[in-house]
């Protein structure tokens, strides 16, 4: 099974701190991420720039405005993809992720299902985080859902038909959060913000820039329709020398 | 080797941590190596040193792992003589220690001695895996701080612990064989993972009250098949075609049951086996021997005195003496103890229907609708509330 674990982070709080301090924090990152790393579960991981833009479906039109969807001070900071055996195997190696120690948190959401590869033309790389609600997905109705998977699915096409899709992921809604309080690592049932919407699913695609990558982002099925389903894009520039390595 | 590594490094995730390093340290040396002589021990040697690199690397940013890193170091290494089954028994014992609540120590057994994923643990019991993920984290922090929990010689925790393992396998049986919602009737592979655990404690502690627990379980799984038709609906005991009943079963589940009984040494597992024992010999329900099941009732209810044992042997005082007779102690039963226990108002109906009381039996089999959430069960009841008219 792969699980996907989100990082929150909260941007800016390094320049607060002193030379020394920096380094101290660096050194243990560092650490954390090679104890990480040594697990041999993690099969991708991906950080991202701070600088997001949102878009929603409103009356059948894409709706583009800048800034976070979410009005949280903590966001989405980086990715891993892990492999592991269940979801108690998933939470064991995540809790070594740094973001549990160093940072606010991570949340644990089980991959469901991926777009097959297909083959894309390189360039920088731009995160399509999808956000959607639980509870009125789950409200649907058999034929409802079906009439929402059958939209998705063309709208998909139409975005891979473009050549800049490199993988898609869709998760889970089930989440396990985990934080580190006085040194210890806490395990709680459900996801990491205490918000409605929760990402649902991801695209990364590449763009030369970011009118191309809006361009792209404004074709997934989350900023075309859904918005009775609390749906919205937002688009993240994933930070350099840090691609996917899937 | 799983239960080696945890004696060893006596922490459940360190010991998962240290077998899959193992496991992947094999990969890649046997190949080129050739494999050991003796495999496990050179898995569970290398899955120790594995731990004692990781803690080490992790000393750099918690200094508490380092010196766990140097008690586990410093503590006993593995030998090729380790006694694997003690093993295995500390591993049972250690997942069904008194610290833990009946749930975890299900939760936690089904993960870790039958090898279930979270995920198919939480289809099971019906919740989310999440709450599951974190029902089985709390009970693995609990065991940590419980360290003294993994280090007691397996052979004499037994005892007092028997009744907590055999309650944990009793659990898991029930769940798998009469699901408490859900649409499943029998969820076979729970109800096949008890019966394994149940094997198991029996190979590992021969104990009579084990002996006749594997008996009972093995009784009623002979007649799993007879207990739903073609439809997946409820087939009720004296309707089975016992012609469909597992004799192969039947014959190890009622061996067991003798040997507990011969013991005189057993308890209400046995008596529940050696009730179930009469059944499964009974050529139908009316020649079944009820004057002997309601003697084994009466045992039992002096063994274990609760109020669901008592609406069983009034139901079999039904069966030997007449419905009338089985009526007062099950109304009692219902005034007291029993008011919101959906089997006990069907037991009622039952015995009011074929007395001829019809609105009473309508009355009760409503009342035991309206507590029953499993699908078949609820559907049995409709259709007996149906024939009254």
């Amino acid at each position: 099974m792969k699980y996907l674990c989100l990082a929150y982070g909260t941007s800016g709080g390094l320049e607060a701190l002193t030379a020394a301090e920096r380094a101290a924090l660096l050194a243990e990152l560092e650490a954390r991420e090679a104890a990480l790393q040594a697990t041999g579960a993690v099969r991708a991981s991906m950080s991202l720039g701070w600088e997001p833009a949102t878009l929603r479906p409103r009356g059948g039109e894409t709706v583009v405005t800048d800034g976070p969807y979410l009005e949280t001070k903590e966001q989405v900071g980086g990715l891993v993809v892990l492999e592991a055996r269940d979801l108690n195997d998933a939470v064991r190696v995540a809790s070594l992720h740094p973001g549990v120690h160093l940072g606010p948190g991570v949340e644990l959401r089980a991959v469901e299902h991926a777009l097959p590869p297909g083959p894309f033309e390189e360039g920088p790389r731009w995160l399509l985080l999808a956000y959607g609600q639980r509870e009125p997905f789950e409200r649907m109705d058999a034929a409802e859902r079906e009439a929402v998977f059958a939209r998705c699915g063309e709208l998909d096409q139409a975005m891979r038909a473009t050549g800049r899709v490199v993988e898609g992921t869709g998760l889970g809604w089930d989440a396990v959060s985990l934080r580190a309080r006085e040194g210890k690592v806490v395990v709680t049932d459900g996801p990491f913000l205490e918000t409605k919407d929760l990402v649902g699913g991801l695209v990364t695609v590449t763009a030369r820039d970011r009118d191309e990558a809006l361009r792209l982002a404004s074709m997934h099925p989350a900023a075309q329709i859904g918005e009775a389903l609390g749906w919205a894009v937002e688009l993240r520039a994933v930070a350099a020398g840090c691609a996917l390595k899937a | 080797m799983f239960a080696a590594l945890l004696r060893l490094l006596g922490d459940f995730d360190l010991a998962e941590e240290a077998l899959h390093d193992a496991f992947a340290a094999a990969l890649e040396r046997w190949p080129r190596e050739g494999p050991p002589g003796n495999p496990v021990a050179w898995l569970v040697s290398a899955g120790r040193f594995k731990a004692i690199d990781a803690l080490r690397r992790r000393a750099r940013f918690d200094a508490a792992q380092g010196a766990l890193a140097e008690r586990v170091a410093r503590g006993p290494a593995p030998t090729e003589a380790d006694e694997v089954p003690d093993d295995r028994l500390r591993l049972i014992l250690a997942c069904c220690h008194p610290a833990l609540g009946p749930e975890a120590q299900v939760a936690l057994t089904l993960r870790e001695v039958c090898a279930l994923t979270t995920e198919e643990i939480a289809r099971a019991f019906l919740v989310a895996p999440s709450t599951l993920a974190q029902r089985i984290v709390r009970a693995k922090a609990r065991l940590r701080d419980e360290q003294a929990a993994l280090d007691v010689p397996p052979r004499e925790a037994l005892g007092p612990r028997l009744d907590a393992v055999l309650r944990v396998v009793y659990l898991v049986f029930n769940e798998g064989y009469l699901a408490t919602a859900g649409d499943a009737l029998a969820r076979a592979d729970l109800a096949g993972e008890a019966v394994r655990l149940a094997r198991l404690v029996v190979e590992l502690a021969p104990e009579p009250e084990a002996l006749g627990l594997l008996g009972l379980l093995l009784l009623h799984e002979a007649r799993r098949d007879a207990r739903a038709d073609a439809a997946g609906e409820l087939v009720l005991l004296e309707d089975q075609d016992r012609a469909r009943w597992d004799r192969d079963r039947i014959a190890e589940g009622c061996a067991l049951v003798e040997r507990a009984l011969r013991s005189r040494r057993f308890g209400p597992y046995t008596l529940q086996g050696a009730i179930a024992a009469v059944h499964a010999e009974a050529p139908s329900a009316a020649q079944t021997d009820w004057a002997q099941v309601v003697g084994l009732y009466g045992l039992l209810a002096r063994v274990e005195p609760t109020p669901v044992v008592a609406l069983n042997h009034a139901v079999a005082v039904a069966m030997r003496d007449g419905p009338a007779a089985g009526l007062a102690p099950i109304e009692a039963l219902l005034r007291r103890d029993l008011a919101d226990y959906a089997p006990a108002h069907a037991a009622r109906a039952d015995l009011c229907r074929r007395l001829g009381r019809t609105a009473e039996a309508r009355a009760s089999y409503a009342r035991a609708l309206a507590l029953v959430r499993q699908g078949p069960q609820r559907r049995f009841l409709e259709r007996r509330l149906a024939a009254l008219g």
